[in-house]
């Protein structure tokens, strides 16, 4: 076999630049207060409290929403704001029951003292960012003006924008004032760092049918027949068109549409893709009563083919690692799948094989539960936050393979690893034995640092890890404790607690004791205090050392 | 007797009335096309009997149709039944005795049959291979079948009540309404469906030969005016064909019942 020659970075993507939150003197200290209200006592305090700084204009109401799953509940979401600009990552979840309050959770960031006049006007702040990353920004692309916390305590008066390169989509904050970038995430939301190969009428050679539509006598795979619009193009391997369009520079129209002139599809990228979609959106639909990513039908964009296998060879490593390797939920509903390599090729770190990434029904599932993410916890994509955000889209990938195929270990069959369709042998994580993929099973064996932002697609499986555990039950290999899950007969159990724990109660700043309590929470919505399904969820967090 | 009979004589009169003393009356009712036997087979007995009849027709003559129409890149199986057991049945016919007691006869006969039509399918998934979702619903049908009957008779006649025999080939036309697709509703996520109604065809099949056998019997209130009954039964295969649809053969006839005029010249 012969092998390609690249290699996995190091370090996946900086997350602080210089200038960052540790360069400059910050002028006021962060003091981030953790609200998770449960009890009466609790709830009655943090009630007050919130409903206090909804009156001093102090927290906005972002959404609120029905519970789809308990009638006569509401959510709210709000988002705190200081002098009438958004604090980031300062937002709470409040869960109501006939307007009772049953839950609070989230992140509220005191003793900001910041003058928001901002020293720089938005096309300033949109100029230093097309200098800093090398593209050129469409007109829709308005940098917000945030509060930024600091990691290390204070409060700094930001630009916040996401700009598109070829090293993928990147989150930058720049200082209001003096136009520094303090801090740069990588905020593509991507399968890890590896991917792989395979074909058939289906990728892997499954027939399947594609919702598409008819237009001047081609097929298109535009999906009409459900809610919300689902249309995957076919970059036919043109980058820059991708860079272009996600970059909201230009539109991508009819033409760019996948296509077939007849109604059998010869390419099964497009046909894996444009149909593992809308599973996706049916799977969210028929468990969750979720109406697509943002829970009104946000139109979904697919792209296959960014790039031409054939240039893999010449690929510089950035776009190797993005648009072959890998697959993204940009923004906005917006996806992109890699295009794996070619066939006999492996990637030389791992030996494994990279098929497209569109034929691995579990990793779409993935990328499209960012966007659910984005659209309801908001889970910051750094540290503690990230890890749980990338371990969310790992949880609701496995449960949409459970939910259509059979359980197994073949391809096209239903198990605890994620993109294993694809990538060959032994998938990305596997959830069920995170050690097999290099991933921690505990807490404390968890990655410490700056890399992958934080360790978001390496510690996701601590959290991945419990929901396994509060399913199937078992020991956890580095505790040594055991966890008497649910069943597999009862998986729609654990699937909607973490739906309902990750989408409805989680803050956006979470961390891995404020999912176990979001969870916990939730099973005790859905199933009752003392319920076989709330047991499992707290046995299997303290099994991975979360508590 | 005979010709004083045809003559309208008052014996004949009170016949009509109810009187049962005529003796010479000969006239037979035929259901299809069926004569009554003559008296007596005397040169002076009637030579033509005419039927009129109305009644019904039972019969085993389920329509079973078994096909599919192309849906959503599948097969749609749609199996539709027809309960075709009982029609109305209207006849009319003319027997020339020949020569003593025999005769010949032609006799033509209307069988309708307005039924519910039991529609069944199983609507392919827009999404999902082997995933189909069943419907089922009824739709009008009618059946009109239309025969003439060729009759070799036989007369047995008697004081009042003649009796004839017959039998012979009979020719066949069915006119039947056939499901050719089922119309359906469906939402998202489409995991069922809805039965809404079904197209139909009418189906005119080519005259198909069969046989019939039956049985008449007249009671004479004159020698030219009475009342009777017959029963036949006749059989035959006809083809249909309509759109989507196999070619479908179905039984024609069965056994008919009615009663009607009679009359005899």
């Amino acid at each position: 076999m012969r092998v390609l020659r690249v290699f996995l970075p190091a370090v996946i993507l900086a997350s602080v630049v210089a200038g960052g939150l540790t360069g400059h003197p910050l002028r006021a200290q962060a003091r981030p207060r953790t609200v998770s209200a449960t009890t009466f006592a609790d709830l009655r305090t943090w009630d007050a409290t919130v409903d206090r700084m909804k009156r001093d204009d102090l927290l906005r109401v972002r959404r609120t929403t029905d519970d789809t799953l308990l009638p006569g509940r509401v959510h709210e979401r709000l988002e705190q704001f200081y002098q009438g600009v958004r604090v980031f990552g300062g937002d709470v979840a409040r869960q109501m029951d006939h307007g009772l309050t049953v839950s609070i959770f989230g992140t509220i960031y005191d003793g900001i003292d910041l003058d928001v006049r901002p020293a720089l006007s938005i096309e300033d702040a949109k100029a230093i960012l097309e200098r800093e990353s090398g593209v050129a920004l469409g007109p829709d692309r308005i940098p917000e003006l945030v509060i930024l916390p600091g990691d290390a305590g204070g409060y700094r008066l930001t630009y916040r924008a996401t700009v598109f390169t070829l090293q993928g989509d990147s989150e930058y904050f720049i200082d209001a004032n003096t136009g520094v970038v303090v801090l740069k995430v990588a905020g593509a939301h991507r399968q890890g760092g590896t991917v792989a190969i395979g074909r058939g009428q289906g990728i892997l050679g499954d027939d399947k049918k594609v919702s598409v539509s008819s237009e001047s006598g081609m097929f298109v795979a535009s999906d009409m027949k459900r809610p919300p619009s689902l249309k995957t193009y076919d970059a036919r391997g043109d980058l820059n068109k991708v860079l272009s369009f996600l970059n909201g520079r230009t539109a991508l129209v009819t033409s760019d549409l996948a296509s077939s002139t007849s109604m059998t599809w010869s390419d099964p990228v497009p046909v894996d893709a444009h149909a593992y979609v809308g599973y996706v959106y049916d799977y969210y639909f028929k468990r969750h009563g979720r109406r697509g990513l943002d829970n009104n039908n946000i139109p979904i964009v697919s792209i296959v083919h960014p790039v031409r296998r054939n240039d893999v060879f010449t690929a510089p490593n950035d776009i190797f690692f993005l648009y072959y390797v890998n697959a993204f939920y940009c923004c906005d509903g917006v996806m992109v799948f890699g295009e794996g390599l070619p066939a006999g090729f492996v990637l030389t770190s791992t030996r494994q094989s990279w098929n497209f990434l569109a034929g691995a029904l579990d990793v779409i599932a993935h990328e499209l539960t960012h966007g659910v993410t984005d659209f309801s916890s908001r889970l910051i994509s750094r540290n503690e936050s990230g890890a749980l955000n990338e371990a969310f889209s790992d949880i609701m990938g496995t449960a949409v393979e459970f939910f259509y195929q059979p359980i197994g270990t073949n391809p096209l069959q239903a198990d605890y690893t994620i993109g294993e369709d694809v990538v060959t042998p032994g998938g990305i994580r596997n959830m069920a034995n995170p050690g097999a993929s290099g991933n921690p099973d505990h807490y404390s064996r968890r990655l410490v640092g700056t890399a992958d932002d934080g360790g978001v697609h390496v510690n996701s499986t601590i959290a991945s890890h419990a929901y396994y555990l509060a399913i199937e039950g078992g020991t956890n290999r580095t505790s040594g404790l055991s966890v008497q899950g649910v069943g597999v007969s009862n998986r729609e159990q654990m699937e909607k607690v973490f739906y309902r724990g990750f989408t409805q109660l989680m803050p956006a700043n979470a961390t891995f004791g404020v999912a176990r309590t979001v969870t916990i929470q939730a099973a005790r919505d859905l199933y009752g205090a003392g319920s076989a399904a709330e047991r499992a969820v707290m046995q299997a967090w303290t099994a991975v050392g979360v508590n | 007797m005979a010709r004083a009979a045809l003559t309208g004589c008052a014996t004949c009169r009170a016949a009509l009335k109810g009187c049962a003393t005529s003796g010479r009356f000969a006239v037979a009712g035929c259901l299809a096309l069926a004569v009554p036997g003559v008296a007596r087979a005397q040169t002076t007995d009637p030579r033509f009997y005419v039927s009129v009849n109305a009644g019904v027709q039972r019969s085993d003559n389920n329509v079973t149709q078994s096909f599919s129409v192309q849906k959503n890149l599948e097969d749609m199986p749609i199996t539709v039944d027809i309960d075709e057991q009982r029609g109305v049945m209207f006849d009319g016919g003319v027997v020339v005795r020949l020569a003593g007691r025999f005769g010949m006869g032609f006799a033509a006969s209307v069988v309708t049959h307005d039924t519910d039509a039991d529609v069944t399918a199983s609507v392919p998934h827009p999404f999902f291979f082997g995933r189909p979702r069943s419907v089922a619903g009824t739709t009008a049908a009618t059946r009109r079948e239309t025969a003439g009957h060729i009759q070799a008779v036989y007369l047995l006649p008697g004081r009042r009540l003649d009796v004839m025999v017959f039998g012979g080939p009979s020719l066949f036309s069915v006119r039947q309404t056939l499901v050719t697709d089922v119309v359906y509703s469906e939402s998202y996520p489409y995991d069922t469906a809805t039965f809404s109604s079904a197209q139909t065809a009418s189906s005119t099949s080519k005259t198909a030969i069969g046989f019939h056998a039956g049985i008449d019997l007249a009671w004479k209130f004159s020698r030219n005016v009475g009342v009777g009954g017959m029963a036949r039964f006749a059989r035959a295969q006809a083809t249909l064909n309509a759109t989507n649809n196999p070619a479908q053969k179905v039984d024609a006839g069965g056994l008919l019942a009615g009663g009607g005029i009679r009359l005899a010249f």
